[in-house]
């Protein structure tokens, strides 16, 4: 703690770092896992392929994935953005598919009967009804890339990861600590808050 | 009289299965047609094809006038009013953004979308001051079912299609319901189409009924008709033996007709309303008006057809 307390300029910098990554990568996951956890849940064909694919990339370790990722783009921000956000992806495409594919079947049949068309059916029932589930996995999505951004460091990102691994290095306990809970208190913040977003559209 | 409706031999199949083999019937301006059946007669299927959420294999159907098919599926259901069983309120909209809904999606200013949804809710018995701002889950099932007629009369539209919409409300409440749906339409003159498996509700609501058995029209008449000309021996004995109709066991057919003097009583005078309708069913009549009495040449009761009618219209069915 006596770090964090005497660096505080120190702190805000790898916070903002970390912050960016974190949600570069939750934003660049749900650009793309939006459209396609619509598709997954409207044509049936797709949903096992992409929820398959998007599963097997999951299981990817990161560390290697920044590995095959570094000769496309190099070392750095871009690099760690595009890599934590396929972890994201899984999560929000799913909650996607499953939220859309939940709308009732007499709730659509309702908007279509009353001469909605697909787009108005999509805009004013499917998703503003699947926007619950849609939060709640931009929630776990965005949690878990605080976490793991901390990998980002090892890979010239900066970030809370980059104290964590002085510490590991200098076998400096103090600065492994002045990673790690404000990584941990960022990921708790932001759950809160997307906790109380959700809230909002459940509502 | 004009056609409001018309469907001629429509049928919709699905693969190797017929789900409507020949729909047949029209529907004059104004009228209130309810289409009853054993259940898998299509009668539910054949109503969806009107607003073509479901699309016929064959044949035509006419709306006011016009091919559906010729017209834009979205345009021809705003055109339309469709209550559907299950109720199918948008559960995040208020009963007031539900029932605008069929003005807002054709861009109608939000104002009028809001004075017409509060008319509406007044027409419906649920005052706007007290109702449009809530969920519909915070409604009974009787009140959301209002709120689906209000949504469905809300775009003025000339015909309002209803399936089974009131099959899951109990029968006390239901029955309300229907009182409300005669007075709305009485007031309205909108041409209703209304699937139906409760008879009474039928006899009590509908102007003409449409009997459906194995995806074809069997007979479509006045209640009168069905009755006392009936086109299959199935018809009478749907009516007969239907299952909602157990309880016209119960009641005294005397209670609906006249006192006179009877010279051949069909009947003996204690007769309920069911046997009159076995009695029916059997043939074992000659006029259409029915003599119940105990002897030949005494007192007895007479009943004419309209009242036959009101009394199983009287009745109420089982719950489902």
């Amino acid at each position: 703690m006596h770090y964090v307390l005497s660096n505080p300029e120190a702190i805000l910098r790898l916070g903002l770092e970390h912050l960016t990554v974190a949600f570069g990568a939750v934003l660049i996951a749900l650009l793309v896992g939006l459209p396609l956890g619509v598709a997954a849940a409207k044509l049936r064909w797709l949903e096992l392929p992409a929820l398959t694919v998007a599963g097997l990339l999951y299981l990817v370790p990161s560390l290697a994935l920044f590995a095959f990722l570094i000769p496309l783009l190099g070392l750095g921000v871009r690099t760690a953005i595009v890599g934590l956000s396929i972890y994201s992806l899984l999560v929000i495409m799913r909650n996607v598919a499953i939220g859309v594919a939940s709308v009732p079947a007499p709730i659509l049949e309702a908007g279509r009967g009353i001469g909605m068309t697909r787009r108005q059916l999509f805009g004013l029932v499917e998703l503003p009804l699947a926007l619950p589930l849609i939060v709640a996995g931009l929630r776990i999505a965005a949690v878990m890339t605080i976490g793991i951004a901390s990998l980002a460091a090892y890979i010239g990102a900066g970030g809370f990861g980059t104290l964590i691994f002085r510490g590991i290095a200098t076998a400096d306990n103090d600065l492994i600590l002045a990673g790690t809970l404000p990584t941990a208190a960022l990921a708790l913040a932001c759950d809160q808050l997307l906790r109380l977003l959700e809230r909002t559209v459940r509502s | 009289m004009t056609e409001a409706l018309r469907l001629e031999q429509v049928a919709k199949r699905y693969g190797a299965s017929t789900a409507v083999r020949d729909a047949t019937f029209s529907v004059a301006e104004g009228e209130f047609c309810a289409i009853v059946g054993p259940s898998g007669c299509g009668k539910t299927t054949t109503l969806k094809m009107i607003n073509r959420v479901i699309e016929p294999t064959a044949g035509r159907i006419l709306v006011e006038g016009v091919d559906a098919a010729a017209i834009d599926a979205v345009q021809l259901r705003r055109r339309i009013g469709y209550v559907i069983q299950q109720i199918g309120l948008f559960p995040h909209m208020t009963v007031e953004d539900n029932v605008s809904a069929v003005l807002r999606i054709t861009g109608r200013p939000r104002a009028e979308c809001r004075q017409r949804a509060h008319e509406m809710l007044e027409r419906v018995g649920l005052p706007p001051g007290e109702y449009a701002r809530r969920r519909p889950a915070a409604l009974s099932g009787g009140q959301q079912q209002r709120v689906g007629v209000a949504r469905a009369l809300a775009a003025d539209p000339e015909v309002i299609l209803m399936d089974e919409p009131f099959a899951a409300v109990d029968p006390l409440i239901r029955k309300q319901l229907q009182d409300e749906l005669a007075r709305i339409q009485r007031e309205t003159r909108k041409t209703v189409v209304f699937v139906t498996h409760d008879l009474p509700e039928a006899f009590r609501l509908a102007d003409r009924i449409v009997v459906f058995k194995d995806g074809a029209v069997v007979q479509a008449g006045t209640p009168e008709e069905l009755l006392f000309a009936p086109a299959t021996p199935f018809v009478s004995d749907y009516l007969a033996e239907s299952r909602e109709l157990l309880g016209l066991h119960f009641v005294r057919a005397r209670d609906f007709g006249r006192p006179a003097t009877v010279e051949r009583p069909d009947l003996p005078a204690e007769a309920s309303l069911l046997e009159v309708l076995r009695a029916l069913a059997a043939g074992r009549r000659e006029a259409r008006t029915i003599a119940l009495g105990a002897a030949p040449g005494g007192n007895g009761w007479l009943l004419e057809p309209a009242d036959l009618v009101r009394g199983i219209a009287a009745a109420v069915a089982p719950p489902g």
